[in-house]
């Protein structure tokens, strides 16, 4: 999987913003991301599975694996829910 | 044609009209200098902009505009302006702006609240330190230096404004209050009152662009939040914070 293209991600005020750069911009289509999912958002932007993205999280940060696979699950949930991926 | 040069935020800008009254719009701002950008109105801008104010108004439901040559001309030419502007980090905000001591003071807000009443509290309090930069749609141009805050001849129903650049120490958010009190803003509330307060383009393109000027934006200025009354100790209060 990967994100779709037409996304730009941008920090500002200290927030890490994406929004679309399809069309009139209507600001309930934009998101902001924390830390780690600006780390993902950014693996996504090539093909990469879950186990992958797994691995990439447990690399970057201290965290257990049990963590990281709920962490990475719940990310790719919300992003097909709303149709990020391709 | 009509042919007339503007200085517009710090920009020599030759334009061509097609109605005489739209030249009357600019007055203030009428230069004779070498121009560095040059616009011209065609009849297809016309066309498009009599099509997105129809357009525009039955999709809001409201009775339809007006859109007769001038009217429309004149909207034609702020869109080309905005669009030109920001081409040169210069973007429209929306906001009365007040400059004390040669530093401009931003407030912007829903309307109604109060902006242009609170920045007449400051040339009361301040007097002749006290010059009104704009009361509606001020430019801000983005400089790798520091930000500017300029007028524009799109300056509210008072008309109050000058062609004039200086530069831009604070913007803040009003909101009314029984008393008078102004908190730092940042984060997730001040990305929101920045995408909603400045113009944002037309062209999807340019959206990578104007995210970031925001970005710069948000990173060369004070930003503040503040609760005010209607007495005009409101603008000695606001000034104490803003001017630090």
């Amino acid at each position: 999987m990967k994100l779709k293209d037409g996304f730009i991600l941008r920090e500002v005020a200290g927030q890490t913003v994406v929004l679309p750069t399809g069309g009139d911009l209507d600001l309930s289509m934009m998101i902001t991301l924390n830390e780690t999912a600006k780390f993902l958002w950014e693996a996504l932007q090539n093909e990469i599975d879950e186990a992958a993205l797994v691995a990439a999280l447990l690399a970057e940060y201290d965290v257990d694996d049990a963590t990281a696979k709920a962490c990475v699950a719940d990310f790719v949930a919300k992003l097909k829910e709303n149709d990020f991926l391709v | 044609m009509v042919n007339f040069q503007i200085e517009l935020a710090g920009f020599v800008i030759d334009i061509n009209v097609n109605f005489e009254r739209t030249k009357n719009d600019y007055t203030a701002y009428i230069v004779e200098k070498t121009p560095d950008l040059s616009l011209t109105i065609t009849q297809e801008d016309l066309l498009f902009e009599k099509a997105k104010c129809i357009r525009e108004d039955a999709v809001e439901g409201r009775p339809p505009r007006k859109t007769y040559g001038y009217i429309v001309e004149s909207t034609a030419v702020q869109r080309k302006l905005a669009e030109f502007l920001f081409d040169h980090n210069t973007i429209v905000f929306h906001g009365s702006v007040v400059a004390v001591d040669g530093q401009g003071y931003l407030f912007t807000a829903k309307s109604g609240t109060g902006k242009s009443t609170h920045t007449g509290f400051w040339r009361q309090i301040f007097g002749d330190r006290a010059v009104m930069v704009n009361d509606d749609k001020p430019f801000l141009r983005i400089t790798d230096s520091g930000v500017l805050v300029c007028g524009s001849p799109w300056n509210g129903k008072h008309g109050l404004g000058n062609n004039i650049c200086v530069p831009l120490k604070a913007i803040c958010v009003l909101e009314r209050g029984e008393e008078n009190e102004v908190m730092p803003v940042d984060g997730k509330e001040l990305l929101y009152f920045l995408l909603q307060q400045s113009n944002r383009p037309l062209n999807p393109q340019k959206m990578p662009k104007y995210m970031d000027l925001i970005s710069e934006l948000s990173g060369k200025t004070s930003f503040y939040r503040m609760k005010c009354n209607l007495d005009p100790d409101a603008a000695r209060v606001a000034f104490e914070a803003m001017s630090k």
